[in-house]
């Protein structure tokens, strides 16, 4: 491994996307990661762009794309081949999605007994954006003792965001809150131990008869049942079927915080794949330095244990995210640095960082900084250079809602790129 | 905590994401266990920096926390975390710091006495290959067994090696005469001659063949192999709270070994988990992180990393003869903290017909001693479990793997044959006397 | 509705608290009100040291003096408040020779313990400080947890027939020449008013108490002395640290509960609500307390607050009050606390202003306040509130860090129970809680729990205590609408909350936790901005 095509630093869904995509292209990948956290920290649904919310996808990164300094501005013509590819890719995985950029976003309910506009989402998040039928009910149910979901309050949560929203909601809001005897004296009850035991069949058939009875009691009428977002880990499929199966009718998950199920689950997929492609994934390493040879890329740097390992490497995809991903910091001497490569970032007046109140309309100017790249997604220098997803300026992830668009589509564009790229034969080395 | 103590001091930069839950491999398979960011980053908060209020000296309870003597130690979170924070170290000092205040251990006598001697490799390796027919014989059988379980709390079924007849390093006297301590005694070969093994207690006691494989490689590389007087490593004694044990295993370890690495020569060693100790642990954990430990550190190599360093360098013989098959391959934890990809794979698609597949699970449960305890063991099948399945499917045959521990307990758990990575390329070495790339000769 | 009560106390922080205490120990019936929860003024937003008063031995020996003693008061009648860190003073690189030549001498004469020790032995105790100290001084220091000191005084004196009510706010005090004849409250929360007849008022506002003064229409100078204290992720010492200097800014280290408080500054501001921090503020802060522990600018700041010293101008006559006047000015004002007497002075027989003064003397201040109430009621009791060991508290049972995850352990620990990760606040603690104060804000469930008060500011577990009182709610029939409000309500204004504590640390790991909180709730559970869309063209060409 000391020498390779590409080094893909980050793990997050921009970061595996293109060491997928270039794994496929035959390149020889390497991904190097500080950590792999990000994709933990994401609901489930594949968040393109929500601008306005009640749009489709395809008018949200069309009126992203109208502003000159967003990211869909140079992306928005890749974004139907990346998300084509995702889905194909997520199908082979065993983990499909549902809904397209033409399907109108519609309000998918979250754990905080609030709703969040969504097209795109997992299988087992589907049946939320169903059309609501005339008298069809909704029963959020969730296990006693599962402190990130409360059923009660997201039940009376839900019932005020629908009746805020616009077009018809459930005819009535439920919960349903079960006590599963054996996790009564547990330690750990997370969503995460919860999938561990909707994994084995066993553990699953006894949940989902508690489950099962005490839906019984609380269910008048036909009803889509919420649960949380613990259905499986390794095993989803089966565990989203059974749990159809056993409560008999259509159900779905609710997005939580972290750890996110619906997020390991795709993180696992994307992983799987570019391991069976050959790729190797560093983890835990964050990135020393990256030498360049005349102007270009030519060796990265990492500390390793004791003695500095170095990967040559023509090519270096930058996909260590923005502020929340860690590829931007900001000094206490003030500013913003990015981690790797030390590009320039632009960067908004650091007064106006934070301003405003936390729920003013667009959320903070910060959210904007990033690297500056041109339309084949190079920054300034050095060359054989690409920056992918969360790093790229101008972007607004959390109101827009373009995060998981923008990831996949830089993805998309900087493979093609780099294929292109003259100083990197990336796909000739191994064909 | 203080500003002095870099590990503890990482518990600071927690983000509470709990990416570490999700990666680690005790807290999936049991309830015992609260997970690495409650008992890592969190308990933290609530240790002391020092273990006395400054007034009056009353010594408080330093580590309030038990659980935290459930982690493993195989450092999934630490890798995964993305802010940086040393959640395995954190608990290996917590745990140390736990056996050293008595009152709070939660161990009683019985597993104080066996943690001891689970640290004692050196002790008990030597002992062993001294009674070697009659202490294998014993450790076959069911009585005996039983016995070790009810007295000192070591597993009857976990897996633990066999004695070889006599040691690596007695074989090697035998035949090389004393070993050297200063490198610049006469007649050793230079540092672009020869490399300095570093067989660890695995390779002495236990798997002289790993030993010897591992020099037949480097010979056939045109290395003469060096082999100075050393001890333990230290690791068990790190894994099992006695920081000061092992402190004395790494000043006596450096103090040989210095000089070879200020020489220039590399030290070279087939156990992985020795390896990274002398690369990483000395400094990090055990605080000794003079300009000695510094260039031991930096000579140290592990051997398989050193082999994809000479093929880098255009320096390794590449004629390996044809192998056919396939060969399961299993990366142990203590590899992945030395932060050098996976070495082995790199090799074997050097080695004609060779099919290797990365199994890609996360930890085989062993964790060096960790699975060999009563009240352990079955965690330690259990994290395995989807590994042990999969290589059962695969049917006998050779698995290949870095570490002697996770060797032995997979060996135990799957029936495979379980082989180091050196072997596998012995082996091939030998299929064909051709050099292929002119080596270091 | 009106209500009679002897004696009227305005004020729930420290002194408040102290002085409802003492009147019902000496067989007075008071009510205390305040604006807030209690403890949400000064005394909850200080630095946590409970002083030696070592910091005054220069500059004030007597406000020294009474704290040494209040200090061994405190230590033993309300032992669980205080971890007994024990506290240095430090003369670092840089500070002056003369001050620490000086130092233990003028502790001897103030009566305040010291004894200087060897730097190396400070040095192996606490390896995070300037490894070139030059001299270092063992003093009395401790933490002092604010809160569960001002509810053990008021529980106190609610078992002895006082009446305490949060969150209400003194409208209008009704006068007729030098008597007071009523006294308007109005619910914060409910919004009803009711009337008081007490026979004597007493104003503990702190550094509200010019306002309440202006009410009863006596003219009071109070100096809002704004002071900024950093709050670090983590215990960076184990003890108090202080630098051996005359008092200035940024330099002194408190370790409280699991983090550790860098204070302060001293600023004069014209309103005592305005506790706003300025970013140069923070830098002046992390500077000096650079010279303290090297390498501290590089770690994590949680979060920056102020809280307003009640320093108190005396008139330029003023011949009255228990205190001497000092030349004007923040740490030039006496420290000590005086006790006004608004019938010499102002011309009103049955009103009584406490000011000045600080947490460490707040029994002190109670009791000479009690005294003048008692004066001026014409009865007679003796004080016992320093000999009478607080409720809930154990002599001699300190507080200490490892506690509460002791005591989790021995629960049967796990991660099971956790509301708030950080600091350990389990649901069995969180609904003891709520069965006593019940309805409260979230914020009151925190001074109460310290839930919410660690690294992630209340992001995983803001939601999860949401929840808990929605379940109790809904388990009681309240209406869906009430219950619905909670969980987005509380969330919103955490994250309101959260982001005016971060805008003057905005930096690092803390500005990237709050952009991922920010992310979580706003982005995977779908918190509402208000109203407005997203991203409207404007607004975003604005900034790019």
């Amino acid at each position: 491994m000391p020498s390779t095509d590409v080094v893909v630093v980050g793990s997050g869904l921009a970061g595996l996307a293109t060491a997928v995509r270039l794994a496929e292209e035959g390149a020889r990948v390497v991904v190097v990661a500080a950590g792999s956290a990000t994709l933990s920290w994401a609901g489930g649904p594949l968040d393109v762009a929500a601008v306005p919310p009640d749009g489709t996808p395809r008018q949200g990164v069309a009126n992203l794309a109208a502003h000159p300094g967003h990211p869909y501005a140079v992306l928005s013509g890749d974004i139907e081949a990346a998300v084509a590819w995702f889905d194909a890719t997520m199908a082979h995985g065993g983990l499909p999605y549902e809904g397209d950029l033409d399907r109108p976003l519609r309000l998918l309910p979250t754990a905080l007994g609030a709703t969040r506009p969504a097209a795109i989402v997992p299988a087992g998040m589907a049946a939320a954006l169903e059309p609501w039928r005339a008298g069809e009910g909704l029963v959020v149910m969730g296990i006693r003792g599962d402190k990130d979901l409360w059923p009660a309050a997201v039940a009376a949560g839900l019932r005020r965001a629908f009746a805020a929203g616009s077009g018809p909601g459930p005819a009535s809001i439920t919960a349903v809150t079960v006590a599963i005897p054996d996790l009564a004296d547990r330690r750990n009850r997370s969503a995460l131990d919860l999938a561990h035991r909707f994994d084995d069949p066993h553990q699953r058939a006894a949940l989902l008869a508690h489950m099962s009875r005490a839906l019984d009691g609380g269910r008048s009428g036909p009803c889509r049942i919420a649960l949380p977002a613990a259905l499986g880990l390794e095993d989803h499929a089966a565990a989203l079927a059974a749990a159809r199966d056993a409560l008999g009718g259509p159900v779905f998950e609710l997005p939580m915080v972290p750890p996110s199920i619906p997020g390991l689950r795709l993180q696992a997929v994307l992983r799987r794949r570019f391991l069976a492609l050959g790729g190797r994934i560093l983890l835990g390493e964050a990135v020393a330095r990256v030498e360049v040879d005349a102007g270009r890329v030519a060796r990265v740097v990492l500390p390793a244990a004791a003695r500095e390992m170095t990967i040559r490497a023509p090519a270096l995809v930058l996909a260590t995210g923005g502020l929340t991903g860690g590829g931007l910091v900001a000094p206490a001497s003030g500013g913003l640095q990015e981690t790797v490569l030390g590009l320039p970032v632009e960067t908004p007046p650091e007064a106006a960082w934070l301003a405003g109140r936390a729920d003013a309309p667009g959320g903070h100017p910060i959210a904007l900084a990033g690297i500056r790249t041109d339309d084949q997604l190079r920054p300034v220098k050095p060359a054989g250079v690409r920056i992918v997803g969360g790093l790229l300026a101008g972007q607004r992830f959390v109101d827009e809602r373009c995060g998981d668009g923008v990831a996949l589509s830089s993805a998309w564009r900087a493979a093609a790129s780099l294929r292109e790229d003259a100083g990197a034969p990336v796909g000739r080395v191994a064909a | 905590m203080t500003l002095a103590e870099p590990v503890g001091l990482s518990a600071e930069q927690c983000l509470k994401c709990n990416v570490c839950n999700t990666v680690c491999p005790v807290l999936r398979v049991t309830d015992r266990f609260p997970g690495p960011k409650y008992v890592g980053p969190q308990a933290q908060r609530f240790r002391l920096a020092v273990e006395a209020a400054p007034q009056d000296g009353r010594r408080l309870l330093a580590s309030p926390d038990l659980t935290v003597d459930w982690c493993s130690g195989c450092g999934f979170c630490t890798s995964a975390c993305p802010a940086d924070v040393k959640i395995a170290e954190i608990n290996s000092r917590a745990r140390a710091v736990m056996r050293e205040v008595e009152r709070t251990s939660p161990l009683g006598w019985r597993h104080r006495i066996r943690d001891r001697l689970l640290g004692e490799t050196d002790l008990v390796g030597s002992l062993g290959v001294r009674l070697a027919p009659l202490a294998n014989l014993m450790l076959r059988a069911r009585l005996p067994r039983w016995a070790v379980q009810v007295v000192l709390g070591i597993h009857r079924k976990a897996a633990l090696p066999a004695f070889a007849r006599r040691t690596f390093a007695a074989t090697w006297r035998s035949t090389h005469g004393p070993l050297p301590v200063d490198p610049s005694q006469p007649g050793l070969p230079g540092p672009d001659q020869a490399v300095v093994y570093f067989h660890g207690c695995a390779a002495n006691y236990y798997e002289p063949h790993v030993a010897a494989a591992a020099v037949a490689v480097l010979e056939r590389n045109g290395f003469q192999v060096i082999v100075p007087p050393q001890v333990c490593c230290g690791l068990p004694l790190i894994s099992n709270g006695r920081y000061a044990g092992a402190r004395g295993r790494a000043r006596r370890n450096v103090a040989t070994l210095a000089a070879f690495a200020r020489a220039g020569y590399a030290i070279v060693g087939t156990s992985t988990s020795c390896t990274h100790t002398l690369k990483a642990e000395y400094r990090e954990m055990l605080d000794v992180d003079d300009a000695d430990a510094r260039a031991v550190a930096g000579a140290t190599w592990d051997i398989n990393e050193f082999l994809v360093h000479l093929h880098d360098e255009g320096r390794l013989d590449t004629g390996f003869g044809a192998r056919t098959g396939a060969l399961p391959y299993h990366a142990p934890c203590q590899l992945r903290s030395h932060g050098i990809g996976l070495p082995a794979l790199d090799l074997f698609a050097l080695v004609p017909g060779l099919a290797a597949e990365d199994m890609d699970h996360d930890c085989c449960g062993v964790a060096g001693t960790y699975g060999l305890k009563e009240e352990k063991y079955q965690v330690a099948l259990d994290v395995g479990a989807p590994l042990f399945d999969r290589l059962r499917d695969r049917g006998a045959g050779d698995v290949a793997c870095d570490s002697e521990t996770c060797r032995w307990h997979i060996q135990a758990a799957t029936g495979a044959r379980l082989r180091h990575p050196v072997e596998i390329l012995a082996d091939a070495y030998a299929a064909s006397p051709v050099t292929a790339t002119p080596g270091g000769s | 509705m009106t209500t009679t009560t002897d004696v009227l106390v305005i004020g729930g922080g420290a002194t408040g608290a102290g002085v409802l205490r003492d009147l019902a120990r000496r067989g007075l019936r008071g009510l205390l009100v305040d604006r807030g929860d209690a403890g949400s003024g000064t005394s909850g937003r200080y630095h946590g040291l409970l002083h030696s008063g070592a910091r005054y031995v220069v500059s004030d020996p007597l406000a020294a003096r009474e704290c040494a003693v209040e200090n061994e008061v405190l230590r033993r009648i309300a032992p669980r408040t205080i971890e007994d860190t024990g506290g240095w003073y430090v003369q670092a690189p840089g500070d002056p020779d003369a001050y620490a030549a000086g130092f233990a001498g003028a502790c001897a004469a103030a009566g305040v313990p010291c004894e200087e020790r060897p730097v190396d032995e400070v040095l192996a105790r606490e390896p995070g400080l300037h490894p070139d100290l030059h001299r270092a001084f063992a003093v009395r220091d401790a933490a002092l947890e604010p809160w569960e000191l001002i509810e053990a005084n008021l529980a106190d004196a609610l078992a002895r027939g006082a009446e305490v009510r949060r969150y209400v706010r003194v409208t209008a005090i009704e006068r007729a020449g030098r008597r007071i004849l009523s006294v308007t409250l109005a619910d914060e929360r409910t919004g009803s008013v009711e009337r008081v007849v007490p026979r004597v008022v007493v104003s503990a506002a702190g550094a509200w108490a010019g306002g309440v003064a202006a009410l009863a229409g006596v003219s009071l100078r109070i100096l809002p002395g704004k002071g900024t204290m950093l709050v670090f992720a983590e215990r960076l010492s184990d003890a108090v640290i202080n630098r051996c200097h005359p008092p200035g800014d940024g330099d002194i280290m408190v370790p409280v509960h699991t983090v550790s408080i860098l204070g302060t500054t001293d600023v004069q501001v014209g309103d005592p609500d305005d506790t706003a921090v300025e970013r140069a503020e923070v830098a002046a802060l992390l500077d000096e307390g650079e010279r303290l522990f090297p390498g501290l600018r590089e770690r994590r700041v949680l979060r920056a607050y102020a809280g307003v010293r009640p320093l108190y101008e005396p008139p330029a006559d003023d011949v009255g009050g228990a205190g001497t006047a000092a030349p004007a000015g923040g740490r030039m004002i006496r420290r000590s606390h005086v006790v006004i007497d608004h019938a010499s002075q102002d011309g009103v027989d049955d009103f009584v202003s406490i000011v000045g003064g600080k947490l460490t003397t707040y029994r002190l201040m109670a009791e000479q306040t009690v005294d003048l109430v008692m004066r001026k009621l014409g009865t007679r009791a003796r004080c016992t509130t320093a000999e009478e060991v607080l409720p809930g508290q154990e002599p001699r049972h300190n507080h200490w860090l490892g506690a509460r995850l002791a005591a989790h352990e021995a629960a049967g620990g796990g991660d099971a129970d956790l509301i708030c990760e950080c600091e350990l606040v389990t649901r069995v603690e969180l609904d003891g809680f709520l069965d006593e104060r019940w309805p409260c804000s979230l914020d009151d469930v925190r001074r109460g729990t310290r839930l919410g008060m660690g690294p992630c500011q209340g992001g995983f577990c803001t939601f999860r205590a949401a929840g808990v009182i929605a379940e109790r709610e809904a388990r009681e029939g309240a209406s869906l609408e009430a219950v619905a409000g909670l969980a987005s309500t509380s969330a919103a204004a955490f994250l309101e909350e959260r982001l005016n504590g971060l805008r003057a640390v905005a930096w690092g790991r803390q500005l990237q936790e709050a952009l991922l909180v920010e992310g979580l709730y706003r982005g995977v559970l779908g918190l509402p901005r208000s109203s407005v869309p997203a991203t409207e063209p404007e607004a975003a060409d604005a900034v790019h």
